[in-house]
């Protein structure tokens, strides 16, 4: 996928069929869990150490349930991550875009590309590492944010956002 | 069409007096607090002088603003000055206001002043407020502002009000809210409390040696007023609650904009721009159900009052359910809701509304048992008929319908909703399924528009899944035939 280097003013993303994330989000989404997880198993592996040994510090009795348990959750979360891939999919269409992604609560979002208000193109730390971006898609009032389409890389991404602006009229 | 001007314009002097008394209104709990302390401590020398310096403070403000704040109204934008160290200037463009808002409380009848509040699209709150202006200058800078909606027709003065709020209406309004039910729980939280605290007051206060000492009937009868008391409190509450801020509730309609005025206090004048309003909803709590009244919401974008959750509008208290969708004709007058036929959701969601009773039941049944005893778990049979009930009537009340460019979604069996909202309107559509529903096929779909409010959304519940997708589909095909339709007849 690496190799798919598209010039940023004609994207393939256009033929309406449904695109998949880049693979090396999985990756990402391992790792923040794996991140996630971690944290977790330290702060209730304290809370259980001090339940443990009730206030009684010296006495060393290790936790075994936040720590047994946060593990099997990393396991369960890594092992998710195909899963998750292969339920992430969007389409822009010729008058609108859909995102559908989700293994157990699932959700197809759906929106005209002249209602789209702004794009936010937005990567954190962990996304940076493995060069993808986040693309967050608006549209108008208080519930206008239609959602992300995370693991594109940032030409896509660009692509993607020229794509959903080239050629539409706004209609109010 | 309103005048250019280039004088620029204060705030009323009252101003000070006004700010210094909603200032005075934040920091009075750190003057108790003070004075609490210079109380209880030794020395209360300081007291005058502190209590000298706040009264300063807060009136620091007060003139700071009403020595600052400059405001005018140029050919093509609303302009503000504000600020003695921090500058700030505010130009609004006048095509771009949606609202202008007057408002007065107490203090501000007195002084024969108003706050006015200017809004834009953007949706949180106002862009611009002026407090205080006078009646008179409020009113034509109002006058001005709303000028683009152009000038007030004469018969305007004595025309009749689309809608008006009698106090028997406001009565049975605040009769029938659904605070009833906030009563009863706040009285079953009760219960706890009065097992103790009730019945060692009634030993102390009637001298008895125990409240077991009490006949069976006596107490029946003591615990009965309470909960009448408790009872008719609550709503007393709710209809007084209904009358301050409903009183007077007049609503017109005129050259496209829908202008409310409502309060007994604190007064509030809006006018809502009809092509601002993005949805509606119509809501029938039980009670109003059975008497055949309802109450109608608009969501629109903009919030034209910012104590309302953003963005939602209250354009009538109480009306009769009968007229409702001759009212609805103000808003949207293509719409005919009477004439609308409502297609059923899926009748596995029967099932679904079984299994989640049943559950909520349970929950239920576990916490009575802790108070009443086990005894309570004798009553699973009728529970559970009670639960395929309520799961029959849920299935009967949800429904949906799309008709002539609009989409219509009903729910609820306590307090039944109908939300409403124009086909041209949807801003996105999401099909959302939990895993409960994927067991059986399922699938919400939600309908999103561009409304101000936070829960505007029009959300149509368990259809089934290849249904909801053709159904998200074909809305999606129309706004792209409108589109189509727009940019050919350009």
């Amino acid at each position: 996928m690496e190799s798919e280097l598209e010039a940023p003013s004609r994207p393939v993303i256009e033929d309406g069929a449904p695109q998949s994330l880049h693979p090396a989000i999985k990756r990402v989404w391992q790792y923040s869990n794996l991140i996630g997880w971690t944290i977790s198993a330290i702060v209730l592996s304290v809370i259980e150490y001090a339940i443990v040994n009730d206030g009684d510090v010296w006495a060393f009795r290790f936790p075994l349930i936040a720590p047994l348990v946060c593990l099997l959750l990393l396991v369960l979360s890594w092992r998710m991550a195909k899963r998750q891939y292969d339920a992430w999919t969007y389409a822009l269409r010729e008058h609108d875009l859909v995102l559908s992604h989700g293994v157990f609560w699932r959700s197809r979002r759906c929106v005209a590309r002249g209602r789209v208000q702004h794009i936010d193109i937005n990567s954190g730390p962990l996304d940076r590492r493995f060069g993808l971006v986040q693309v967050s898609i608006y549209a108008a009032g208080a519930l206008g944010s239609v959602g992300s389409i995370p693991g594109l890389t940032p030409e896509r991404a660009e692509a993607l956002r020229e794509a959903i602006f080239e050629g539409r009229d706004v209609d109010a | 069409m309103s005048t250019p001007e280039t004088t620029k314009h204060r705030l009323h002097p009252a101003t000070i007096l006004v700010v210094a008394v909603e200032q005075g209104k934040t920091i009075l709990l750190a003057l108790v607090a003070f004075l609490w302390a210079m109380l209880t401590g030794k020395e209360g020398n300081g007291l005058e002088l502190a209590v000298a310096l706040l009264g300063v403070l807060a009136l620091l403000p007060a003139v700071f603003r009403y020595l600052t704040v400059r405001y005018e109204i140029g050919p093509d934008a609303f302009v503000m000055r504000s600020g003695m160290v921090f500058r700030q200037t505010r130009s609004i463009p006048l095509e771009r206001i949606q609202n202008v808002t007057v408002k007065r409380n107490l203090l501000h009848r007195l002084l024969r002043v108003c706050s006015l509040q200017i809004e834009t699209a953007s949706g949180a709150g106002a862009e611009a407020e002026l407090s205080v202006v006078g009646d008179a200058e409020a009113e034509r800078v109002a006058h001005a502002l709303r000028g683009l909606a152009a000038e007030p027709t004469p018969e305007m003065v004595q025309d009749v009000p689309a809608y008006h709020a009698t106090p028997l209406q406001l009565l049975v309004a605040g009769a029938t809210q659904n605070k009833a039910g906030t009563i009863v729980l706040f009285f079953f939280g009760l219960l706890n409390w009065a097992n103790e605290g009730v019945s060692k007051l009634l030993v102390r206060v009637l001298k008895l040696p125990s409240v077991s000492a009490l006949s069976p009937a006596v107490l029946a009868l003591v615990a009965g007023v309470a909960i009448l008391a408790l009872f008719t409190a609550g709503w007393i509450l709710s209809i007084a609650s209904t009358f301050l801020a409903y009183f007077d509730f007049t609503l017109r309609s005129e050259n496209g904009l829908l202008r409310l005025r409502h309060g007994l206090m604190t007064q509030l004048q809006a006018a809502l721009p009809i092509r601002r309003i993005q949805s509606v909803r119509v809501e029938e709590p039980i009670l109003q159900r059975r008497l055949g009244y309802c109450h109608i919401y608009a969501d629109s974008a903009g919030s034209y009052q910012d104590k309302q959750a953003g963005g939602s509008a209250q354009l009538c208290p109480l009306l009769e359910r009968v007229r409702a969708g001759e009212f609805l004709r103000l808003v949207f007058p293509s719409l005919a809701l009477d004439e609308v036929r409502w297609n059923p959701v899926s009748r596995l969601t029967i099932r679904r509304g079984f299994v989640r009773y049943i559950v909520f039941t349970a929950i239920l049944l576990g916490g009575a048992e802790l108070f009443l005893g086990p005894w309570i778990f004798a009553t699973t049979p009728v529970a559970l008929l009670g639960c395929w009930r309520a799961a029959l009537l849920r299935y009967a009340v949800l429904g949906y319908a799309r008709s002539g460019g609009f989409v219509l979604a009903r729910a609820g069996i306590w307090k039944r909703k109908i939300g409403v909202l124009p086909e041209d309107r949807i801003q996105w559509s999401g099909l959302n399924q939990t895993p409960f529903q994927r067991r059986f096929g399922l699938t919400d779909l939600t309908l999103v528009s561009a409304s101000a409010s936070g829960n505007s959304q029009v959300t149509i519940v368990d259809l089934p899944e290849p249904e909801a997708r053709a159904l998200q589909e074909a809305l999606s095909a129309a706004a792209a035939a409108r589109h189509r339709l727009a940019v050919g007849g350009l």
